[in-house]
């Protein structure tokens, strides 16, 4: 079984473990090891056709410990996430790369508009070993971000856990 | 003569003006004029100021119907067709452009904006010395040889000695004639002030946010040219790690790093503490940013820094949130949070360009 489906098996599992009423009310934490990753899921609900969640976290169990080296794997994995991970509402694109934090942040390019509301994904890598997926809104009137969940097929989210994991692992090496 | 052309002369500046003051939203928010800014003067473009004439109408061409109409039939209308007229080649409509010193625009911002004139914090006040060319001396260096006056001091000799021919003016100064100009040093009391610019450079800082902060500093700067006689600006970019560059760098550098403000704040109290006694020196810190701060951490120590070293020793300090592609983020509640009470801190949104206009009358409106 492929590692992103034995996730969303893993996710219906949890879900069918709550009472039915309880996760509509709330968020599920969804939490593994897997293939030398730990993820973090939390959604709200999944069927047989998508899931909604929250955010979607992975980090690599191995760290990278040199700085040079960090560097050059969040410039790599931001390039391959731009290229990749197109099959989202928004395309992404670098906005900072913090060589002194060790973190690269990429967001939807061009965000989504709609009234007087922004709509966005944002991903955080960090130390070239994390990677965090959340989606925004923010709004003109309110003046604020807000986390809001994301909605995705399940054949779309099974890519993206796959993309990512293979993201992550391939940089430390292909980057020296 | 001279009396009627100075008075249309003034006649005309004061409808300029008017036509500027009318428009000023516009100009403030318009940033094709500050690239026609010389060193003392600013190029504005303004519409052609209209002065009534007589027009000769249409004759000929229309004239009352006759009969009647078939349904579909065009009423008037010319006998050309469309599509069938050729280039014209006459010259466009060009917009004409006034010349207005830096102290007149600064008038008319005041004005137009309520602005009221700042009262100097600086407990003393600097006394600078200026050398002025006001005197004669009959020594000097070759360089500062007062012609004229020497030409003079011969012509009179040659006159009271009689050695002057009207017939055949020739005036041949010697050695005690010649006279050279010389300076009185005077010393003038002047109330200083400094302006640090502080800007994030972030990645989520795009040419439109940092057109906004071209737009401000160039309003804030005339504004407080005009109230203030020697007026120093300094300029701190800033993303994960801050610097000072001089003007053009902090307008046109592009980077893309993450965003942590304290090392801006940082950086200006070191600036204040080395070269700006705030005994002497009005002081004024102006920072933008689209408020995406790297970490709640960072914003406390901010906050730490404003209200332990920044603001005691400050006029004003002026933050600035504009809104990125992504929106706005937490930094501006933060400071609301914390600080609002403090009367040295002003708070503006700029979500766009036409906004700017409210946020100078935010910035600049204390008086302080």
């Amino acid at each position: 079984m492929k590692l992103g489906q034995q996730i969303i098996k893993e996710l219906y599992e949890l879900k069918e473990k709550i009472p039915e009423q309880k996760s509509k009310e709330k968020f599920l934490l969804y939490q593994t090891k897997l293939d030398n990753c730990q993820i973090q899921i939390k959604f709200k609900d999944i069927d047989k056709y998508g899931i909604v969640f929250d955010y979607i976290s992975i980090k690599k169990e191995t760290p990278i410990l040199d700085v040079e080296l960090i560097n050059r794997t969040l410039e790599k994995q931001a390039e391959l996430i731009q290229k990749t991970i197109t099959y989202l509402l928004e395309d992404f694109r670098l906005i900072e790369l913090d060589t002194m934090n060790k973190r690269a942040q990429l967001r939807s390019y061009p965000p989504y508009k709609k009234d007087d509301s922004k709509f966005y994904y944002e991903i955080v890598l960090d130390e070239g070993i994390r990677f965090h997926l959340q989606r925004y809104e923010y709004s003109r009137t309110k003046k604020r971000y807000e986390k809001i969940t994301s909605q995705l097929t399940l054949e779309m989210f099974e890519r993206l856990l796959e993309d990512v994991i293979k993201i992550l692992g391939e940089c430390p090496e292909s980057s020296q | 003569m001279i009396m009627n052309m100075e008075h249309d002369y003034n006649r005309f500046r004061q409808i300029i003006k008017g036509k500027i003051k009318q428009n000023l939203r516009k100009y403030i928010s318009n940033s094709g004029m500050i690239g026609k800014k010389g060193k003392d003067l600013v190029s504005i473009p303004l519409p052609q100021v209209d002065i009534p004439r007589f027009r000769f109408g249409n004759n000929g061409n229309g004239g009352a119907g006759q009969g009647e109409g078939e349904p579909g039939t065009p009423i008037g209308g010319g006998e050309g067709e469309s599509g069938q007229g050729e280039a014209g080649n006459q010259p466009g409509h060009h917009i004409k452009e006034v010349e207005l010193t830096l102290e007149e625009l600064a008038e008319i911002l005041g004005e137009e904006l309520e602005l009221p004139n700042i009262e100097p914090r600086g407990k003393k006040q600097i006394v600078t010395q200026k050398d002025r060319y006001t005197g004669i001396r009959r020594t000097g260096p070759e360089s500062l040889r007062h012609f004229k006056r020497t030409f003079r001091e011969a012509l009179k000799r040659q006159v009271t000695s009689g050695t002057f021919d009207i017939k055949k003016p020739r005036v041949i100064p010697i050695r005690d004639d010649y006279r050279y100009r010389s300076w009185k040093t005077s010393t003038i009391p002047e109330t200083n002030a400094v302006i640090i610019y502080m800007m994030d450079v972030s990645g989520s800082m795009w040419d439109e946010q940092k057109e906004i902060v071209r737009l401000e500093t160039f309003w804030i700067d005339t504004w407080l040219r005009s109230q203030y006689k020697g007026l120093e600006t300094r300029y701190i970019i800033h993303d994960a790690a801050a610097q000072e560059v001089d003007r053009e760098t902090f307008f046109t550098v592009q980077e893309n790093g993450g965003t942590v403000i304290s090392s801006a704040y940082k950086l200006c109290t070191q600036i204040i503490e080395k070269d700006y006694s705030p005994e002497e020196w009005n002081i004024y810190a102006f920072h933008f940013s689209d408020g995406d701060n790297w970490s709640r951490e960072d914003n406390e120590l901010c906050v730490e820094i404003l209200e332990d070293s920044l603001l005691p020793k400050i006029n004003l300090f002026g933050y600035g949130q504009v809104e990125s592609a992504y929106g706005s983020g937490q930094f501006f509640d933060v400071l609301f949070e914390s600080l609002s009470y403090s009367d040295k801190l002003v708070l503006s949104h700029i979500p766009d360009k036409d906004a700017i206009y409210q946020s100078i009358k935010e910035f600049l409106g204390k008086g302080k």
